[in-house]
């Protein structure tokens, strides 16, 4: 049932993306509303000086998992379902799986480097 | 709307595979009368007007499911669609969408039949000789026919695999009328082989590749409503995926009758 627990984790990466870009807006958008404290948060200093904290790392980090397979399990969906040939889907598969794991380790170095300069 | 004394436009869509490249529309005048449903028509141009105009048609009253057309845009049972509801005085016939067309309005519905065959479609018992050969009566439960009696009224017309958006664009989707069928299956309380069912309903163009637009179960003329057997099927595969097959419960099987009643009489008949 390989496939059935893909498409619960691409569920469950929406939750996570709702959560996390649910915390995103009120840190960085809705400062005023919520008055978070912080009144420029998304000037350099105050973004850089999240950037270097764990817990922000983390939840970066794990957007950016949850956004990546997401979007990419999304449109390897829609691709698969226009391609008729078993061979050119396992090809798909395999693009997704290689782009994705390239994508993610070149974004994830981002906030890595920045935490641990 | 046409009433008894009016006649309507039929466009109905022609196409012999062997002679023509496209396909094209031919217009018939229908006279018309009270409760006249458009199998009655097509009926009256075969009869009438044009004796090699193809269509499929069997029982007459929504039970065979040979009638499935496209019809002022819809997918619906000839017999079972009077003019009338149409409220319109040009009525436009064409074959099902999604399914190859033999003749004029007979589309091949083959590639739905072998879709729903590889589901399974009949009781799968762990014991293979019985499945064959069955010797026992199984009990069931009101509220166990229940879980599958509404899935069960399918009569394979195809109406939903016409509707399907999935199905248009993925020829290999195995369409709501298989995946609803296997649910139906699935929840059957005398079957064994949701497990093995469900692998084959989650493949590349399985149960996950149903959008939930519902255009399946409001165009079904038997009321089965695939799209919710869909979900239903699908929350079974997520089951199984998080917590392994899930085996529904023994059926209790009726007990051997001891003695064999001598059937009552049938009363000689009397009427003269
Ligand atoms: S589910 Fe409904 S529309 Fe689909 S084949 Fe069965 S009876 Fe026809
Ligand atoms: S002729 Fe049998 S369903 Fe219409």
């Amino acid at each position: 049932m390989l496939k059935t627990r893909m498409q619960l984790l691409f569920y469950l990466s929406a939750i996570g993306l709702a959560v996390f870009l649910g915390i995103h807006m009120a840190v960085q958008h809705l400062n005023n509303v919520l008055a978070t404290g912080d009144t420029a948060p998304t000037s350099w200093l105050s973004m850089i000086g999240r950037a270097t904290q764990n817990g922000w790392v983390v939840i970066y980090i794990l957007m950016l998992v949850f956004g990546l397979y997401h979007g990419l399990y999304g449109l390897r969906g829609i691709i698969i379902e226009m391609t008729k040939s078993d061979k050119a889907i396992n090809l798909v598969n395999r693009i997704f799986i290689v782009g994705g794991i390239i994508i993610f380790a070149w974004a994830a170095y981002i906030p890595i480097a920045l935490a641990t300069r | 709307m046409p009433d008894k004394e009016t006649s309507v436009t039929f466009k109905v869509q022609r196409f012999d595979p062997e002679k023509d490249k496209q396909p094209r529309m031919q217009e018939f005048i229908v006279p018309t009368r009270r409760g006249m449903t458009i199998l009655d028509a097509l009926l009256y141009i075969k009869e009438n007007l044009d004796g090699t105009l193809a269509f499929r048609t069997s029982c007459r009253m929504g039970i065979c499911g040979s009638c499935g057309m496209y019809i002022n845009n819809y997918p619906r049972l000839a017999c079972h669609t009077q003019i009338a509801e149409l409220e319109s005085a040009v009525v436009t016939v064409k074959p099902l969408p999604n399914s190859p067309i033999i003749k004029d309005l007979a589309v091949d519905l083959q590639p739905m039949f072998d879709k729903h065959k590889s589901i399974k479609p009949y009781i799968v018992q762990e014991n293979k000789t019985e499945e064959s050969n069955l010797t026992h009566e199984y009990v069931q439960k009101p509220e166990e026919v229940e879980e599958y009696e509404q899935f069960s009224y399918c009569i394979k017309c195809g109406i939903c695999v016409a509707a399907c958006p999935t199905s248009a664009s993925d020829a290999k989707f195995l369409g709501p009328q298989a995946l609803g069928q296997a649910y139906r299956y699935c929840a059957d309380s005398r079957d064994a082989g949701s497990a093995e069912r469900l692998t084959i309903t989650e493949s590349n163009h399985g149960a996950w590749r149903c959008h939930l637009a519902g255009a399946c179960s409001e165009a079904c003329p038997k009321g089965v409503d695939p799209g919710l057997a869909i979900q239903l099927l699908k929350n079974k595969m997520a089951k199984q995926a998080l917590a392994g097959p899930q085996k529904n419960k023994k059926v209790a099987i009726y007990p051997e009758p001891k003695e064999i009643k001598p059937r009552v009489a049938v009363p000689p008949f009397t009427a003269k």
